[in-house]
This record gives structure tokens, C-alpha cells and sequence, in this order.
């Protein structure tokens, strides 16, 4: 819940970048919007597939990691066919993509099979697993949103092409 | 998903899923790596070299998710075939386009030799005039420097 919260607090700070610089320059960053976007998908996609829930059944897993991939897919279309876009924010979607899918496999595969060795298994990997998967999306989102930021403070230069012009 | 759910067993369900949603991300993948490698502005003939792939993708998604249990196991099949299919075609595409490129560079020199022997003539024809109004001396004292005089 904590987590979702600094996400959704990142999202509309970066948000609100955006629409402050398309006031004041008339222009925004194509890459903070589409992180501010993501991360609003991030949090939407938890609310709507098991609403914000720690426990979840087999079903709920698969749908919450499925919403996210199509999510992280939708976006990775934009990213890849746009061309507007930073190479490594597009590898970023492209992981984030192949995460959620092999996360929804390994969740599904572990808690349908619960009580013919699933637990057993979980016990011995699942933390481990579960763990790095968190780690993974906190870190790709942590890369993403400094990417966005800068490429947002990259925006509001007026003396020359560098970082943190006079205002 | 209540409708896949009664349509193929669980497993099958979110493999199907799961592969239709690798597969669009190759897909994509592949698609912008063969489009900026080929250096190709033309977007409809990079679909059509991996439209099998395509049809294989799409084909494999809608059997694997409204088909009953066997067809929808074979759409899974299909679906993970697609999803190989992307990683093949890419490299037959690719051989096919490198033979496309080397007759077309042959061609541009071929055209390249037309044009450098067209300009040989008309030099010689326009240095061949210039001796000859010198010789007549119909050049008034001077000697006329280029064609446009």
C-alpha cells in the first residue's frame, strides 16, 4: 500500500511537471509523460485487478500480472514505434513486459499446484523469487522515473542545450 | 476471466495468454531492430515480411482463448510456434533483404556508368565545338568558356 502510494505520488508530481512546462515553455518531455503515465497504469492496474489486497487468490495473481503486461505492453508499442523515445526506457517496457508474464506463469503454476508440492516449493524459493521481482520493478521504476526527470529538467533551458539553465 | 475460463482448462488459459502477450512484445521487438537495421522507411513491406508470424499470432490468440480444449491446447502450439516464427523470419527476411540491396547498389552503378558516359560525350561534343570555332574564328578574339555562351 506504502509502495502504491509513492507511486502515485511520483505520477503526479511528474504529471504536473508536464503540464507546467506545456504552460511555461509551451512544450513538455515525451519521456516524463510517458513514465508519469506508466506509473499511473501501475496503480491503476493494482486497484482494478485485487484492489490494493496482500492476499490473493491463483486467479487474482494472473489477472493483476496479465493487466500489468498488457499495460507495460501498451506502452512498449508507443515506445518502440514512435520513435521519440530513449533506447533504454524501450528495454525497460520490453523487461517489465517479460516479467510480468513469467511472474503470472510461476504464480499460477505455484498456488494452483498448493497442496501437491506447491507449498513445499514456496517455501524453499517463493521469498526469494517474490523478493527479486519486487526489486526488479522498484529498480526499472527508479531507472524510469530519473530518466523522465531529467529528460523534464532537460525541457527548461533557455540559455543553451544544457541541464539546469537560468530561469 | 470468466469466458476463457469455461472455454479451456486454467493452464491452458494463462499459457495462452501468456504467450500471446510474449509474442506481440517480440513482435515489436523484431520489428523496430529490422526496420532500423534495414535502414527502411517503407513500414507496410516489413509487415508483410513477417506476416506469418502475424497470422500465426493472432490465429494461435483466438483459438487458444475461445476454442474448446483441444483446439485451444493447438492455438497454444500455434501461439509458441508464432512466437519462434518472429525469432526465423527474422533471419530470412534479413538474408532476402541483403540480396534485395545487392542488385539494387548494382543497378544504381550501372545507372551511375550511364550517366559519367552520357557526360563524357556531351564534353567531348562541347570541346570538339570549341576547337572548332577557334579554328573558324568565329569566337570574336575570345575564347567562349562555357556551353551557356
Amino acid at each position: 500500500m506504502l509502495a502504491n502510494q509513492v507511486v502515485a505520488a511520483f505520477s503526479a508530481v511528474m504529471l504536473v511537471l508536464c503540464a507546467y512546462h506545456k504552460y511555461k515553455f509551451n512544450r513538455y518531455s515525451n519521456t516524463c509523460l510517458v513514465v508519469a503515465l506508466w506509473l499511473a497504469l501501475e496503480v491503476l492496474s493494482d486497484y482494478v485487478a485485487i484492489s490494493f489486497s496482500q492476499t490473493v487468490t491463483p486467479i487474482e495473481a494472473v489477472r493483476y500480472f496479465f493487466i500489468l503486461a498488457s499495460a507495460s505492453l501498451v506502452m512498449m508499442a508507443t515506445t518502440h514505434l514512435n520513435g521519440l523515445y530513449p533506447k533504454s526506457i524501450r528495454i525497460m517496457f520490453t523487461a517489465i513486459t517479460f516479467l510480468c508474464v513469467s511472474m503470472a506463469f510461476w504464480r499460477w503454476g505455484v498456488q494452483t499446484r498448493w497442496d501437491s508440492g506447491g507449498a513445499e516449493f514456496y517455501d524453499s524459493y517463493g521469498v526469494l523469487i517474490d523478493s527479486s521481482f519486487f526489486c526488479s520493478i522498484v529498480g526499472l521504476d527508479t531507472l524510469m522515473i530519473i530518466l523522465g526527470v531529467y529528460s523534464a529538467l532537460d525541457i527548461n533551458s533557455n540559455a543553451d542545450d544544457g541541464m539546469r539553465g537560468r530561469w | 476471466m470468466p469466458m476463457m475460463a469455461c472455454a479451456a482448462d486454467g493452464d491452458e488459459t494463462v499459457s495462452g495468454v501468456g504467450f500471446t502477450i510474449l509474442s506481440l512484445a517480440a513482435l515489436i521487438y523484431k520489428y523496430k531492430i529490422y526496420e532500423r537495421r534495414n535502414n527502411m522507411n517503407d513500414k507496410v513491406e516489413s509487415l508483410i515480411s513477417l506476416k506469418q508470424s502475424i497470422v500465426m499470432l493472432f490465429a494461435g490468440g483466438a483459438a487458444s482463448l475461445t476454442a474448446t480444449n483441444v483446439i485451444s491446447l493447438f492455438g497454444m502450439v500455434l501461439t509458441a510456434m508464432g512466437l519462434v516464427f518472429v525469432f526465423l523470419n527474422w533471419t530470412v527476411s534479413r538474408r532476402s533483404f541483403i540480396e534485395r540491396k545487392r542488385r539494387n547498389d548494382l543497378l544504381e552503378k550501372e545507372l551511375d556508368w550511364k550517366i559519367g558516359e552520357q557526360g563524357k560525350v556531351q564534353a567531348s561534343e562541347a570541346k570538339r565545338a570549341r576547337i572548332n570555332n577557334i579554328k573558324r574564328g568565329s569566337s570574336g578574339g575570345s575564347i567562349p568558356q562555357s556551353k551557356s555562351k
